[in-house]
């Protein structure tokens, strides 16, 4: 009886891997990166203001590999075959970084340094949506502990369908915070970290 | 010669002989008439509330099993409300029909004394009829409606008991005689004038000369448990008093036998044996107690004791004394409660003189006798009236209204209850809830700060710290120890130099600060690494067997312009 029982158990397990192992083409995976090889950073010169830019926050279900899109008002799609291939919270920083040295001239941005004011930037949304939208809001602060915050809030439309094509306007839409940021500086300059 | 003719007549017969065949006919007729009417039985009227499973023509009426009649008609009677059942009795056995004979239906019954007509499932009901002994004869009889517990004009003696309560005894119900059935229960009645339930009982012959005078009736308890100073007994009655019930009777130990009683004698019925000795009636003298205390839980019947030997019963509780005199007595304050007890001098002497005892309770109230009321039973509730000695001794005894006054004071159980009463108001009146109140804030506080300094030991920091600390500490403690030898200070010079080393293998710029950074970046790639098979995998945890899902992902639309 016991013997019986296993030689089934032991059939049906064999049956399971086999089927396991069909000829069904499994869909191919799919890596992006949000920063890119134009954007590489130059070396700061004489004169200019250091400002570190610290790692961007990203809330739980954008802090992962996977790439994510908005479904109607709440609901979260998280895909399995196209994923970051890097963590998404630095590929960011370093977008962000590479964009704001673009464009300022009188500061240098960089993701490390000693006694230096900072930007520090917490996104809340970002992401495309299922019926065609990229979404990036957020809010950062400027220099030390005492400065206010500042949010933000950028939209754009896809131009074609898939993951490739929202990527590039994520990018995009980093360049525009950039650009705030930027803005932002020049009316109030960035003070150094006190103590 | 004329010639007449002779005419010779013949004398003609009367009677025709045609006619002896009517006649015959006519003789035997009669005699069978004669016949029918000889045998033709006498004919009775018997009154049931129903027919039974009587049927006219076939159920028959038995004397000693011996058929002696048969019923031939059943009919309502004219109000409709009894059966009137129409029997032919044998013109031999018509001596049987006197007015006080009983006749009844025998059919299957199961009573208290056990299962009785189970033939007349087979044969069909029948009359069976039990002669009485008068010498006047009957036709018409009302039945009885179950078979009669005394046949007419067996010997014995009739008496009849009373009880205050219905006691669950029916009729049927065996009367016993230590061990013996000498009788049983007849009827089972309820007087409206007295208010009480009667039983009728016959008792046979012989036995009927048990009863006399003193004899005392009580209900059969199934199984009763007595303690006595040997011990528990256990007395477990008959089993068809088990399963029924019975009365038992007898003289007490401690009365003579008494006189002779005649037939329908009564007497009283008590629940138990112990009932008659607590409720038997004895001459008695009355006193009244003024109490100012609750009387709840004192009853009448309540015992009367002094020094544990019971003496007396209460009989008023709780007597309106305001009510007789019109005037309530104030007493400290508070409205007093009277009682009257009685003292019963026959519950402890065997012969006394009732004035003289009178005269020994007064001398004993002078001498300072004086009651209280205390607890009898904690689980109940119940209590007595205590007598004792301990009261100053007064010169007169007072009186209110027409009873002498016996002093009393608080019992016992009444002080007891005082003075927790007083315990209880003192505990009461401690500011319990507001030292609570404070106790709590202070623990609170106290939380707060184990919390804050337990957040601070679990700084990741601190920990390392901690841990930098002990390393050190345990090369100083090497260190101490080495100082007690001759050379301590080499070992002091070679301890530092090794704490030098120690320390310096965790700067930022040595070897090991750099492996295990790069180590914990390795760990830290791999997970990431995994991240996205474990996010899978924690969905869709089948995919270990099945794998992944092979339907392609759902990716962004841009909106058509």
């Amino acid at each position: 009886m016991r013997q019986s029982f296993l030689s089934l158990a032991l059939i049906a397990w064999t049956i399971i891997n086999i089927s396991a192992c069909s000829k069904t083409e499994v869909p191919k995976t799919y890596y992006y990166t949000i920063d890119t090889l134009e954007t590489q950073q130059a070396p700061p010169r004489d004169g200019m203001q250091i400002v570190q830019v610290n790692t961007v926050t990203l809330p739980a279900y954008l802090d992962q590999r996977n790439l994510v899109m908005r479904d109607g008002d709440s609901q979260i799609i998280i895909s399995q075959y196209h994923l970051w291939a890097d963590e998404p919270a630095a590929g960011i920083t370093r977008q962000l970084t590479n964009s704001l040295n673009a464009l300022d001239s009188a500061r240098h941005y960089q993701s490390r340094c000693s006694d230096c004011p900072s930007v520090n930037v917490n996104i809340e949304h970002f992401y495309p949506t299922s019926d065609g939208e990229v979404v990036l809001t957020g809010e950062y602060t400027l220099g030390g502990g005492n400065d206010s915050n500042h949010p933000f809030s950028f939209r754009s439309q896809l131009k074609s369908d898939g993951y490739e094509d929202a990527v590039r306007v994520m990018r995009v839409l980093i360049k525009d915070l950039a650009q705030q940021i930027d803005a932002e500086t020049i009316v109030n300059p960035i003070m150094a970290n006190d103590g | 010669m004329s010639t007449e003719p002779v005419y010779s007549t013949k004398k003609k017969r009367r009677i025709s002989a045609i006619w002896i065949v009517p006649i015959i006919a006519l003789i035997i007729g009669i005699g069978l008439m004669i016949n029918e009417w000889r045998n033709r039985g006498v004919p009775i009227t018997i009154e049931f509330s129903s027919a039974g499973g009587l049927a006219a023509g076939k159920s028959e009426l038995h004397y000693r099993d011996v058929v002696i009649g048969t019923v031939e008609s059943i009919e309502f009677s004219e109000d409709q409300e009894k059966i009137i059942v129409g029997v032919s009795v044998n013109r031999n056995n018509k001596d049987l029909l006197t007015e006080d004979s009983q006749l009844w239906v025998v059919k299957p019954r199961f009573s208290s004394r056990g299962i009785s007509g189970v033939d007349t499932l087979i044969s069909g009901s029948y009359l069976q009829i039990q002669p009485g002994t008068s010498s006047k004869e009957s036709r018409e009889f009302v039945g009885l409606e179950a078979p009669p517990i005394t046949p007419v004009g067996d010997a014995g003696l009739h008496i009849t008991l009373s009880a205050i309560e219905g006691n669950d005894i029916a009729v049927g119900v065996p009367v016993i005689y230590h061990g013996i059935v000498v009788g049983r229960v007849e009827q089972v009645s309820f007087s409206v004038e007295s208010r009480e339930v009667e039983y009728d009982l016959f008792i046979n012959a012989p036995y009927d000369a048990l009863v006399t005078s003193n004899t005392v009736f009580w209900q059969a308890n199934g199984v009763r448990l007595r303690q006595s100073s040997t011990g528990f007994e256990i007395d477990i009655a008959s089993m068809q008093s088990l399963m029924s019930g019975g009365i038992e009777f007898d003289v007490p130990d401690e009365m003579p036998i008494g006189y002779e009683v005649q037939d329908y004698a009564r007497f009283k019925l008590y629940s138990n044996e112990n009932d008659y000795v607590n409720f038997r009636e004895y001459e008695s003298i009355e006193y009244l107690m003024e109490v100012t205390e609750s009387v709840r839980g004192l009853n009448e019947g309540a015992p009367v004791e002094f020094r544990g030997y019971r003496i007396g019963t209460v009989h008023v509780p709780e007597l309106n004394f305001a009510a007789i005199t019109g005037n309530a007595s104030e007493k400290g304050g508070k409205q007093s409660v009277y009682i009257v007890i009685r003292l019963e001098p026959g519950r402890v002497l065997e012969e006394y003189d009732l004035t003289e005892f009178k005269q020994f309770i007064d001398s004993a109230i002078k001498d300072g006798l004086y009651a209280s009321i205390d607890s009898l039973s904690l689980i109940t509730g119940a209590r007595m009236v205590n007598l004792d000695y301990g009261d100053k001794p007064v010169d007169k005894i007072a009186r209110y209204g027409d009873y002498e006054l016996i002093p009393s004071r608080e019992g016992g159980f009444s002080q007891i209850t005082d003075s927790a009463n007083k315990l209880l108001n003192n505990l009461n009146a401690l500011p319990i809830e507001q030292t609570i109140n404070e106790v709590n804030s202070a623990l609170a506080s106290l939380n707060s700060t184990l919390k804050s300094a337990d957040s601070a030991l679990n700084d990741s920091d601190l920990s390392a710290t901690i841990k930098n600390v002990n390393a050190s500490m345990a090369s100083l403690n090497t260190l101490i120890s080495g100082l007690n030898e001759s050379n301590a200070s080499q070992n002091l010079g070679k301890s530092l130099g090794a704490l030098e080393s120690t320390l310096a293998g965790f700067e930022p710029n040595s070897e090991l600060y750099r492996d295990l950074t790069a180590t914990v970046a390795q760990l830290r790639k791999t997970l990431d690494d995994l991240s996205p098979f474990v996010n899978q995998l924690s969905r869709r945890p089948e995919m270990l067997i099945f794998g992944k899902d092979k339907a392609p992902d759902r990716q962004p639309k841009a909106r058509t312009q």
